[in-house]
C-alpha cells in the first residue's frame, strides 16, 4: 500500500474516534418566545444518547410538544445500543485494511486487493450511511405521527405535519425548525471523504501502475 | 450686620418652613428643562434593550424596594421587604413569614428608608443592597441574584433606626444608629428623666457573611436624637460620621425644642479602635432580646433564631471613640467625599453648611483642640475641624433647608436643598456654587449612581421629592411621589424626566447594569430543592399518602406539582371540617419566566406564587363543607384557564 493511501486511511479511522465524544447531528428549534436561546432550543444526537443544547433544553422542548401530544424525548433507543458498534466496526475495518495492505500484500500484483479493501471500507461507510439516514426519517416520523390523541391539540392538528426536516429549515406553526449536522456529523463527512480519497488516489495509482505493466 | 441678616433670614426661613412653600420659585417657569426632544433621546431606552443603570429607590412608609432602569426610569420590581406582599405571599407563605418575626411577634409593616449597596474596595460590587427599616429597628438583605429578601436582623436597644444602613468601603460592617433615644434597657421611666435615662446607641453589624449578619457590637451614646450616618473611606476608613440633632435633650415639643442651639454636632466615630477595645473585652454583655430571620438557600426556607445578648461598649471604657464636631444647625445629612477627606454637614436649618476637613480632625484631635466635653465626649473647636463653609443662604444661588449630597468624582459635590426647591452644586475645597437646578417640589434625598461611593459612576441625578402638587395626572388626594432625572454630564445640570414613585423613597443607590444583570438567576434548580416538603415528581406527589394528601392527626399536608398547564392531584379528597391544611406547591418547570401561582377559594390567606424549582406553602382553614375550587393565578401558557383543581371538604 502506498504511503499516502495508508495515511489517510488511518487518518480516517481515527477520526471516527471523536464521535464517541461529540454529538453528530442536531436539531434546533427557534420560537420567538425563546429570546434567551438565540441558537434555538437543541436536541443533540450522539452515538448513545439524546442531549439537549444546555442544561434543561429537552425538558423543555418536552414541556412545549405536550400540547400537541409528541411523546417524550427517549432516554433509550434501540439505536443507541447498535450504533457504538458501527462505528467500532468502521474504525477497525479501515486500519485492518491498512495492515493487511502493508504487512502481508507487500507484491505489487496483489495490490488489488488494497483497492477492494478500501472500496468496501466506503461502500460499507455509505451504506451505514443511508441506513442511518433512514433510521432518522422514520425516528422522526414516529415522533411526529405517533401522537398521544387525547393531549390538548393533537386533532386540531391532525393532519399537520409536525416532522422535523431530515435536513434543513422548516417552520412548525409558532417555530422553526433547523436540521443540521452537529461537530461529529462534520467528522463523518471528513472521515468519509478521507477514505474516499484514498480509494481513488490508490485506483489512479493502480491504473498507472497497470499501464506501466502493460507498456514493459 | 451679621447678626442683622441672620435675625432677618430666620425670619423668612420661619415663612417658608410654614408654608413649605413656592415663594422662592414663584417667577421661574414651570418646564424646566432643556429642549424636550433632546432630552427624550437621552432617557429613550429601545424597545427590547436594557437600561444601563439599576436604581434601588427605597419604598418608604410602604416598606418595599423599588427597582428602576435608568435612565428610562422604568420600573423593573417592587421588592417586599419589611411589608408583607400579597403579590407572591412574602410573609404570608409558611417559608417567608419568619422573615417577618421580630421580639414584638410578627409585623406585617415596616417603614424603609435607606438602600445601601455592598462595597468592594469603596465601590458597589453588586452582590447586596441592604435597607433600613426605621419604625420597628431592623435591616435587611437583599440577594441581588435572586432580588429577594433574604436575610433581616432586628437591632436591640434602638428606638427609630433612621443612621442606618451605612455600609464600610469593603461591606466589614452597616452602622445602625438609633433616631430616637430610648431608656436602655427599655423600662417604664418617666420623660423628666429623658436626660440622665434616655441614651443613644450606634450598632456595627456584621454584613459580608450572607446569612450570618450579626450585631458584634453597640456604642453607648447620649440621648440625642440621631439623623444619618456615614462610613469614611480612604484615609478616613475606620471611622463613621453621624450628624447629630436634639443635642438639647428634650423629649417633647421637639420641633421648636430640638432647634435651639446654634450647633449640634457631627459625632466622629472611631469603630476600628471601638473593635479593638470589645476585643479587649471592655464590652459588657447586655440582656437583650431581638432575632435574627434568615432564608436557607437550599430549602428557600426562613428561620428565625432569638437573640438574648447584646455587647455593649460605653466611650468612657474606651477613651478616643468618639469625638463631637460642632455643626450647624440640626445636621441632617452627612455625607463624605470620595476621597475620605470631607465630611459634609448639611445643617437643614443653616444659612450656610459646613464642610468639616478629615485630616483637620485628626491633628486637632493630637492638639487637644476641644472646646468642651459632652457627657465625657470631646467636642473639637469648630475652626479647627471646619475645612469651609458653602454659602447658599441670602445671595443666588440659594440653598434653603440643606439635606443631603450626592458627589459627581469630577470634584463636585450636588446637595438637595428642601426649602428652595432646588440642588445646588458646588465645587469642593473652593465651597463655591457653580450651577443649580429647579426640583418639583421638596426635594429629599437625592442620589448619583456611586455618588456616596470612592469612585462615583456619575453621569445622572435622581431627586427624590417629598411633594408632587401639579406635576401628573391628579389622582385623588393622594399623590405618587415625583422623582426627576437630571443630566449631570456637563457643566449645567439638564432635567431630563419625571417620573412617578411608589410609596415614598427617601435615598436610592443605583450602579451600572453589568454589575447585577449577569448574575440574575433565572430558575432555582429542581435538584438542588432541599425543602421537606418539596416533591420532584408528579409520582413524587401522588405516592405521598393517599394520592397526595398525608394526614397527621388534624393537620392535613397536601403535595401539589405544578408543570404546564396541571397541577397533579387535581381531585383532592380526605379534607375534613377542623382541619388545618398545608399546601405544598412544588412548580417543577425548570424554564425561565414559568412561575406558576396557587389561589384556593375563601382562603383567608394570600396566594403563592412559585418560580420554577421552588416549593411554597400557605396554610388554609375550610370555613364549611363543600368543594372548592383552586387555580393557577399566573398566566403559564394557552392552556392556562384549564390549570385547575378541586378540594372536596366533608363535613
Amino acid at each position: 500500500m502506498r504511503k499516502t493511501t495508508k495515511l489517510l486511511m488511518i487518518v480516517a479511522s481515527l477520526t471516527l474516534i471523536i464521535l464517541y465524544f461529540v454529538p453528530f447531528w442536531k436539531i434546533s428549534l427557534l420560537a420567538p418566545q425563546y429570546p434567551e436561546y438565540p441558537d434555538g432550543l437543541q436536541i443533540r444526537i450522539g452515538l448513545t444518547s439524546l442531549t439537549g443544547g444546555g442544561e434543561h433544553h429537552l425538558e423543555i422542548i418536552d414541556l412545549l410538544n405536550h400540547y400537541i401530544g409528541m411523546r417524550t424525548l427517549p432516554k433509550e433507543l434501540p439505536d443507541f445500543s447498535i450504533l457504538p458498534y458501527y462505528v467500532a466496526l468502521m474504525i477497525l475495518f479501515g486500519l485492518i485494511s491498512v495492515a493487511v495492505g502493508d504487512l502481508i500484500l507487500k507484491k505489487r500484483r496483489l495490490e488489488v486487493i488494497n483497492l477492494v479493501l478500501i472500496e468496501m471500507w466506503v461502500s460499507f461507510f455509505a451504506i451505514i450511511g443511508i441506513a442511518g439516514i433512514w433510521g432518522f426519517y422514520l425516528r422522526g416520523y414516529e415522533y411526529a405521527h405517533n401522537l398521544d390523541m387525547s393531549s390538548p391539540l393533537a386533532k386540531a392538528v391532525l393532519g399537520m405535519n409536525y416532522e422535523p426536516p431530515l435536513i434543513g429549515s422548516k417552520q412548525l406553526l409558532n417555530i422553526t425548525a433547523q436540521s443540521l449536522p452537529d461537530i461529529g456529523g462534520y467528522i463523518l463527512f471528513l472521515s468519509f471523504a478521507l477514505g474516499s480519497a484514498a480509494f481513488f488516489y490508490e485506483l489512479i495509482s493502480y491504473i498507472k501502475y497497470c499501464r506501466r505493466k502493460k507498456e514493459q | 450686620m451679621k447678626k442683622k441678616a441672620i435675625g432677618r433670614f430666620g425670619l423668612i426661613l420661619s415663612l417658608l418652613l410654614m408654608s413649605s412653600s413656592f415663594m422662592v420659585m414663584g417667577c421661574q417657569s414651570k418646564g424646566g428643562g432643556i429642549g424636550a426632544s433632546d432630552a427624550a433621546s437621552q432617557v429613550y431606552v429601545r424597545p427590547g434593550t436594557h437600561d444601563k443603570f439599576y436604581a434601588f429607590l427605597s419604598g418608604g412608609f410602604n416598606g418595599q424596594l423599588l427597582v428602576y432602569g435608568l435612565p428610562s426610569t422604568r420600573l423593573l420590581k417592587m421588592i417586599p421587604v419589611f411589608t408583607v406582599g400579597a403579590e407572591n405571599g412574602y410573609g404570608h407563605s409558611e417559608e417567608t413569614k419568619a422573615l417577618l418575626n421580630t421580639s414584638f411577634g410578627f409585623i406585617p409593616w415596616g417603614d424603609s428608608h435607606h438602600p445601601q449597596l455592598s462595597k468592594t474596595h469603596g465601590v458597589p460590587d453588586g452582590r447586596w443592597v441592604f435597607i433600613n427599616e426605621n419604625n420597628t429597628p431592623r435591616i435587611a438583605r437583599i440577594n441581588l441574584k435572586t432580588f429577594e429578601t433574604e436575610e433581616i436582623i432586628e437591632i436591640p436597644n434602638s428606638g427609630g433606626n433612621h443612621p442606618s444602613p451605612f455600609i464600610t468601603q469593603d461591606s466589614e460592617y452597616l452602622l445602625a444608629g438609633t433616631r430616637f433615644s430610648v431608656p436602655i434597657p427599655n423600662v417604664d421611666t418617666p420623660y423628666k428623666d429623658y436626660k440622665e435615662k434616655f441614651k443613644g446607641t450606634m450598632s456595627f453589624i456584621r454584613a459580608d457573611k450572607p446569612g450570618k449578619m450579626e450585631v458584634e457590637f453597640q456604642i453607648l451614646l447620649p440621648g440625642f436624637d440621631y439623623d444619618i450616618a456615614r462610613a469614611g473611606k480612604g484615609p478616613s476608613h475606620g471611622w463613621f460620621f453621624v450628624s447629630c440633632y436634639n443635642t438639647e435633650q428634650s423629649p417633647t415639643w421637639k420641633e421648636r425644642n430640638a432647634s435651639k442651639n446654634d450647633k449640634d454636632y457631627i459625632a466622629a466615630i472611631n469603630w476600628k479602635k471601638a473593635k479593638g477595645c470589645v476585643a479587649a473585652g471592655k464590652a459588657k454583655n447586655m440582656p437583650a432580646t431581638y432575632y435574627h430571620n434568615y432564608m436557607d438557600p437550599g430549602s428557600r426556607i426562613a428561620k428565625s433564631v432569638k437573640k438574648t445578648s447584646v455587647k455593649v461598649l460605653s466611650p468612657d471604657d474606651c477613651p478616643g471613640i468618639v469625638y463631637y464636631l460642632p455643626t450647624p444647625k440640626s445636621p441632617h445629612g452627612v455625607n463624605v467625599d470620595p476621597t475620605g477627606e470631607y465630611i459634609v454637614g448639611s445643617g437643614k436649618l443653616s444659612a450656610a453648611f459646613t464642610v468639616h476637613s478629615f485630616s483637620k480632625m485628626i491633628k486637632a484631635i493630637e492638639n487637644k483642640a476641644f472646646s468642651k466635653t459632652v457627657y465625657g465626649i470631646p467636642v473639637i473647636k469648630y475652626e479647627a475641624v471646619m475645612a469651609g463653609e458653602v454659602q447658599g443662604g441670602m445671595k443666588k444661588p440659594v440653598c434653603l433647608g440643606p439635606l443631603h449630597t450626592e458627589f459627581d468624582g469630577k470634584g463636585y459635590a450636588y446637595t438637595s436643598c428642601f426649602l428652595s426647591n432646588n440642588v445646588i452644586k458646588w465645587k469642593l475645597g473652593e465651597w463655591k456654587v457653580v450651577d443649580q437646578i429647579r426640583t418639583y417640589y421638596n426635594i429629599g434625598h437625592l442620589m448619583i449612581p456611586g455618588g456616596d461611593s470612592s469612585k462615583p459612576f456619575g453621569k445622572y441625578l435622581i431627586a427624590m421629592n417629598k411633594t408632587t402638587k401639579d406635576r401628573f395626572l391628579p389622582t385623588g388626594p393622594e399623590l405618587a411621589h415625583a422623582g426627576q432625572l437630571i443630566d449631570i454630564s456637563g457643566e449645567k445640570m439638564k432635567l431630563l424626566s419625571e417620573f412617578p414613585e411608589l410609596g415614598e423613597p427617601h435615598y436610592a443607590q443605583a450602579l451600572p447594569a453589568e454589575l447585577v444583570e449577569p448574575n440574575s438567576l433565572r430558575i432555582y434548580k429542581l435538584k438542588e430543592n432541599t425543602h421537606p416538603h418539596a416533591v420532584k415528581s408528579e409520582k413524587e406527589a401522588l405516592a405521598k399518602g393517599k394520592n397526595g394528601v398525608v394526614r397527621d392527626g388534624n393537620t392535613v399536608h397536601i403535595y401539589l406539582t405544578t408543570i404546564r398547564s396541571h397541577f397533579k392531584p387535581d381531585n383532592i379528597e380526605g379534607v375534613k371540617m377542623g382541619d388545618t391544611v398545608y399546601f405544598h406547591v412544588t412548580n417543577l418547570e425548570q424554564d425561565w419566566d414559568v412561575p406558576h401561582g396557587f389561589a384556593i377559594m375563601g382562603n383567608q390567606n394570600v396566594e403563592l406564587l412559585i418560580m420554577p424549582g421552588e416549593t411554597r406553602s400557605t396554610k388554609w382553614i375550610p370555613q364549611k363543607a363543600g368543594v372548592y375550587p383552586f387555580y393557577c393565578t399566573d398566566f403559564c401558557s394557552a392552556l392556562h384557564q384549564e390549570m385547575q383543581g378541586y378540594v372536596r371538604v366533608s363535613g
